[in-house]
């Protein structure tokens, strides 16, 4: 088994870690426990193989995990009928316009990308997240490179067509 | 498309620049590193290797239990005459014990606190995961009330703040009529007193003009040189005389 200090690891890569899951969750109660496992993950993980590079596996299992969480949170909210996360409920104080238009975005960009199938929503978090090359990705998720090409594509597309009613929704405003 | 992908890139940015706190809070780190170190996570591998499982110790001890059997019965058979068994076992027992319970103890409490812990993080999860959904369907309800309890103040203020703008609307009409009724008073009044100012200049004027046209004829009548010595009498610029006449 590889040595490793994890409370280094865990001071060096935590931020980072933090970031992704607090990014796609949008909440700190979920992005904690998320953080949680990830960490707990790495070192099943570690224990079973040799980890060369802490960085990429942390960002792909924070990415996994803070995914199949949204998910669950989104079968949650559509089982009960209500709202996925009651931050998003507007308050009092709004704020300016873009600022709204830009929360609602996020927000429906975590909605679809909870809608993906696992590997093409990480293959898109870990690309426009984590800026993470194609190579990188197909290393991590383990695929070829065009297949991570085609992932990132097929996760375009379908992203592109749940926030079409957006694109409509934003039009009808502007007439 | 182009609008596609752009709403893409901008949902995109949108949850790139969405604002995330500085770091995990402290007390995240704490228990994810406390976590780590219950889970063996501290340890040198090292350290992990010299420490042996239940099974490979009960396969030494069965191996040297094998060994004690076989030197025992190689010596009983090379031995001229069979020792006394009971002797034997009554020597090798209290050893036995002595170098095998503690370390069989050790293993069977490590196992024993192995699984314990096991149970504990399963149903651990069980409990958070109940634990959370009572928590989402109380905030739900609760989130539900608030905004319904809102909803009815919000209401209750608007009908008031309606009510009162009636009301200071009503206040502000009667006010205004007052003011113009005044002002028409005001104007019959002015329109009465210049009237009669008017009738006064007219009367004064007309008195004027004839005290004026008299006295532009004694004028004449002096600078005429035939003219006879006027009579005091016929003087209106005296004004006693002109109030006898």
């Amino acid at each position: 088994m590889q040595a490793i200090d994890w409370p280094l690891v865990l001071s060096k890569h935590g931020p980072g870690v933090w970031k992704t899951v607090y990014r796609l969750l949008g909440n700190e109660a979920d992005a904690a426990d998320c953080f949680q496992e990830t960490f707990m993950c790495a070192l099943e993980v570690s224990r079973q193989q040799r980890v060369r590079n802490f960085s990429a596996l942390l960002a792909r299992v924070a990415t996994s995990r803070a995914i199949n969480r949204l998910r669950q949170r989104t079968r949650e909210s559509q089982r009960n009928g209500e709202p996925a996360d009651w931050a998003m409920v507007a308050g009092s104080n709004p704020g300016p316009f873009e600022q709204v238009q830009a929360r609602e975005l996020a927000a429906k960009l975590r909605e679809a990308l909870a809608e993906l199938p696992p590997q093409e929503a990480e293959a898109f978090c870990l690309r426009c997240f984590s800026d993470m090359s194609y190579r990188q990705i197909a290393k991590e998720l383990g695929i070829k490179t065009n297949a991570a090409g085609i992932l990132l594509h097929r996760a375009r597309t379908k992203l592109r067509n749940s926030l079409e009613p957006v694109v409509v929704e934003e039009n009808e405003v502007r007439q | 498309m182009k609008k596609k992908r752009d709403i893409l890139n901008k949902a995109v940015s949108a949850l790139k620049n969405q604002p995330v706190p500085d770091g995990p809070p402290a007390e995240v780190i704490n228990g994810v590193a406390e976590k780590l170190s219950e889970a063996g996570g501290d340890v040198s591998p090292a350290r992990r290797s010299e420490k042996p499982n239940l099974i490979s110790f009960a396969k030494v001890a069965a191996a040297a239990v094998l060994l004690i059997i076989a030197g025992y019965a190689a010596g009983r058979l090379t031995a001229p005459r069979p020792p006394d068994l009971r002797q034997l076992q009554q020597e090798l027992e209290p050893s036995l014990r002595a170098s095998l319970q503690p370390a069989i103890r050790q293993e069977l409490l490590d196992e024993l606190k192995k699984s314990w812990r096991l149970a504990w993080a399963g149903s651990y999860v069980q409990i958070k995961d109940e634990l959370g959904r009572q928590f989402s369907s109380d905030m739900t309800e609760f989130g539900a009330q608030i905004l319904a309890a809102s909803g009815r103040i919000t209401d209750r203020r608007l009908t008031e703040l309606i009510e009162a703008i009636d009301a200071a609307q009503i206040n502000e009409r009667r006010w205004i009529a007052a003011a113009l009724e005044q002002m028409e008073l005001n104007r019959l009044q002015d329109k009465s007193r210049l009237m009669n100012g008017l009738v006064t200049l007219a009367a004064q004027t007309d008195d004027e003009l004839a005290r004026t046209k008299q006295d532009m004829a004694q004028f004449l009548f002096y600078t005429r040189p035939d003219s006879p010595v006027p009579d005091e009498s016929d003087n209106t610029n005296n004004l006693s005389e002109r109030g006898k006449k």
